[in-house]
């Protein structure tokens, strides 16, 4: 470890080759964990490096990674990422979970876990602090995500990442689940993992972060409590109603993904948020350090659906029944697939009726790297979330300019947009969003790699991160240097998809949506975008541009 | 949903509050009708949201109603309003903080001293049950009532009288500045 990494980070990186049965432990410079702090920036750092690669073959990488505020009591900072390039896109890709996979993970040592190669037959990988193994998984192949947790729960502490049926026959809209109920939901990142045999990741560990301010972290984590605590979207959204408190609003705003996009109007009364919680009395569960506690848990373990599956096998398939959308819900997580991109598919072969889509659901679980559907409503390949684009600009901006295809987690304009904060700004109109986007999907470029959650920020701003990453740390860091690490990790994974082939042409939306949205509008603010984060005409960083980001010498 | 928009941006347009200063809303039987959070006053149109009164019943809008949500919620359970304009109007916010919480502002023009009596200052954090409660209990008594720091509210049976009720609150604070400035007796 480096001395001025002893604080926040673990400085250890745990790096397996599956293809020649190898562990190593490196040790990153102590300049890469600065300038990309954890999480997807570390992610995308190590994905960039290993090249043009096919995204099933053994020489694409996963890897997963906690931060340097993972572990610590930081208000919502139990979550994790992993990276890689995605079977669906063929763009660079991360995902982000919560559980307790990267408090775990650094506990027991380890800032990230890269894997590499193939096994030559389903293994899984099993971490006890410095204790690392590479066992033999084939009693656990072909078992889906529920039972397989079960089984490794009974038999081994720690924290659980697991591929279902569908990550095992490299669906390019799997998942890998985390302790049974969270999930690194798009992208095909369950496939990636599948492809290289692994069926499971089993951390254990017994060590502590380090903190190298403990008083002005106790200050700082106690403002962030009180400003989360305080925030009406958390108090009387989150807690109450998890993320299904946005079905409600998002009919008010005409906003939900109809009929697969259509634009048509929908009564979901019979989906509201208020509805599902008194239908499905559950219990509220939080991550490590959140007190949140967005997700609903049914008794019997099942959690229940959050707002983009309720949005994607709602509405978008004409569906008013919540329990159609709760049993494909359960499906989808069991088998371990991406209940957005499942619903966007089913909702282009044009199905509404429950038996037919839970049928699909069981199909799309079974089936192997070619259920996806190539005229589903995507970007870059990544199926929509449930927000139409037409009524909701600069998220569906956002969308356009995602660098990993169809996402409103990127630039999160659900914030702004949608639920007013930090500031309301008019949803109806593509002006200023240009600038807008830059600035969040910069942001939280910065926060996935603290790893913070997205929620977090309903309450609380950049600033107050900056102030308990210094703390955590004991490097001085501001919230001008969060924002530079967001536009770092930004331009890195730009540079990756262009290398890929992206082009200006890719950062668009379905054509459909051009019957609400202004197509010369939309390519005005693609130009000012561009001119924003200095890129030339054509999307590419201009030398001045990556000089400053300290990416040039890497280029 | 109409009379809130235009009086909203009659509150702009006349100068009573800068455009996101404030918020407004109207009783329709056991729920409200509220503008958003954030929303600019003098543009209302698709910024106001139905929620119920009693806080009992959780509603998913309430996280994008005005943060005062439940300031108004109070004030229809313990009063007969069925509407509350509030703005952070500049001279009641400063006579506010001159004469503190707790104090009772008594106009000097014969109009404002006519129609409004006397306006009580309320203490409290802004969206807090402190305030809350305060605003309701003078409400009770008071057509409006100012927060310490912060601004009037004012209640009507219809949109029209609440606007009025404001106006006369600024009118009257004005007044009643440029007056105990003139006599030193402020």
């Amino acid at each position: 470890m480096n001395p001025e990494d002893r604080y926040g980070w673990c400085g250890r990186i745990l790096e397996i080759n599956l293809s020649a049965g190898s562990i190593t432990t490196i040790t990153p410079q102590s300049n890469l964990l600065h300038e990309y702090l954890g999480g997807r920036g570390l992610g995308a750092r190590f994905v960039y490096d290993n090249g043009v690669v096919d995204a099933l073959s053994e020489d694409n990488i996963l890897v997963f990674a906690a931060g340097p505020l993972t572990g610590t009591p930081t208000p919502a900072s139990g979550r994790a990422s992993v990276t890689t390039k995605s079977p669906a896109t063929g763009t660079i890709f991360d995902a982000n979970a919560g559980g307790k996979f990267g408090y775990v993970l650094k506990k027991a040592g380890f800032d990230a876990i890269v894997v590499r190669g193939i096994a030559e037959m389903p293994v899984i990988i099993e971490v006890e602090n410095d204790e690392v193994d590479i066992k033999d998984g084939r009693n656990l192949w072909g078992i889906n995500v529920k039972e397989v947790t079960n089984i490794l729960k009974k038999r081994e502490k720690g924290s659980f990442a697991v591929i279902g049926k569908a990550g095992e026959r490299r669906s390019n809209i799997a998942s890998i689940a985390v302790d049974g109920s969270h999930y690194f939901a798009r992208g095909g990142v369950g496939a990636v993992m599948g492809s290289k045999n692994l069926k499971a990741i089993v951390i254990s560990g017994s060590g502590k972060v380090q903190i190298s301010d403990k008083d002005l972290f106790e200050k700082t984590r106690r403002t962030i409590h009180r400003m989360l605590v305080a925030s009406p979207t958390i108090d009387k959204g989150l807690k109450v109603f998890g993320t299904p408190v946005l079905v409600k609003i998002a009919e008010w705003m005409q906003i939900l993904p109809v009929g697969n996009f259509s634009g048509e109007a929908f009564d979901a009364s019979s989906l509201y948020g208020s509805k599902l919680k008194s239908a499905h009395p559950s219990k509220r569960r939080a991550c490590p350090a959140c007190p949140i506690g967005c997700k609903r848990e049914e008794n019997g373990g099942y959690e229940l659906p959050e707002y983009e599956t309720i949005a994607m096998f709602g509405p978008n398939l004409l569906n008013r029944d919540l329990e159609t959308i709760i049993e494909a819900n359960r499906i989808c997580n069991d088998y371990g697939i991406d209940t957005i991109s499942a619903g966007g598919i089913i909702a282009d072969l044009g199905v509404t009726g429950s038996d037919e889509i839970l049928g699909l659901v069981k199909d799309l679980g079974e089936s192997g790297i070619n259920s996806k559907h190539s005229s589903s409503i995507s970007v870059k390949g990544l199926e929509l979330p449930g927000y139409d684009p037409r009524r909701v600009m600069g998220l569906g901006f956002s969308y356009a300019t995602s660098n990993r295809g169809g996402c409103h987690t990127r630039a999160y304009m659900v914030a702004p947009e949608i639920l007013k904060k930090p500031k309301a700004i008019n949803p109806l109109t593509l002006g200023g969003k240009a600038g807008y986007v830059k600035v969040f999907q910069d942001r939280f470029a910065a926060v996935d790699s603290l790893v913070v959650c997205k929620f977090a920020f309903f309450g609380v701003s950049e600033e107050e991160y900056a102030n308990i990453l210094t703390a955590v740390t004991g490097l001085e860091f501001t919230s001008e240097d969060l924002m530079c690490v967001g536009e770092r990790i930004w331009n890195l994974e730009r540079l990756y998809n262009l290398r890929e082939g992206f082009t200006r042409a890719d950062d668009t939306l379905p054509e459909r949506f051009f019957d609400g949205l202004s197509r010369d509008a939309f390519e005005d603010t693609l130009d000012e975008y561009y001119a924003i984060r200095g890129w030339d005409d054509g999307g590419v960083p201009k030398k001045d541009k990556l000089r400053r980001l300290g990416l040039l010498k890497k280029e | 949903m109409e009379e809130l928009i235009k009086y909203g941006r009659k509150m702009v347009v006349s100068g009573l509050v800068d455009s996101h200063f404030g918020n407004v809303s109207k009783r329709v039987g056991d729920r409200m009708l509220i503008s958003t959070t954030g929303s600019m006053l003098d543009e209302l149109e698709g910024e106001i949201v139905s929620v119920p009164i009693d806080t009992a019943i959780p509603d998913e809008m309430d996280i994008i109603a005005s943060s005062e949500v439940n300031l108004h919620r109070r004030v229809y359970d313990e009063t007969s309003a069925l509407s509350i304009l509030h703005g952070h109007s500049r001279y009641a916010v400063a006579l506010s903080m001159i004469s503190g919480a707790g104090s009772l502002i008594v106009p000097r023009d014969s109009e404002s001293l006519y129609l409004l009596h006397e306006i009580p200052v309320v203490g409290g954090g802004v969206g807090s049950d402190e305030l809350a409660e305060s605003v309701a209990s003078a409400l009770k008594d008071n057509k409006a009532t100012i927060a310490e720091g912060h601004g009037t509210f004012a209640r009507g049976s219809t949109v029209d009288e609440a606007f009025v009720v404001l106006s006369s609150v600024e009118h009257a604070c004005c007044v009643k500045y440029l007056v105990d400035m003139w006599k030193n007796e402020l």
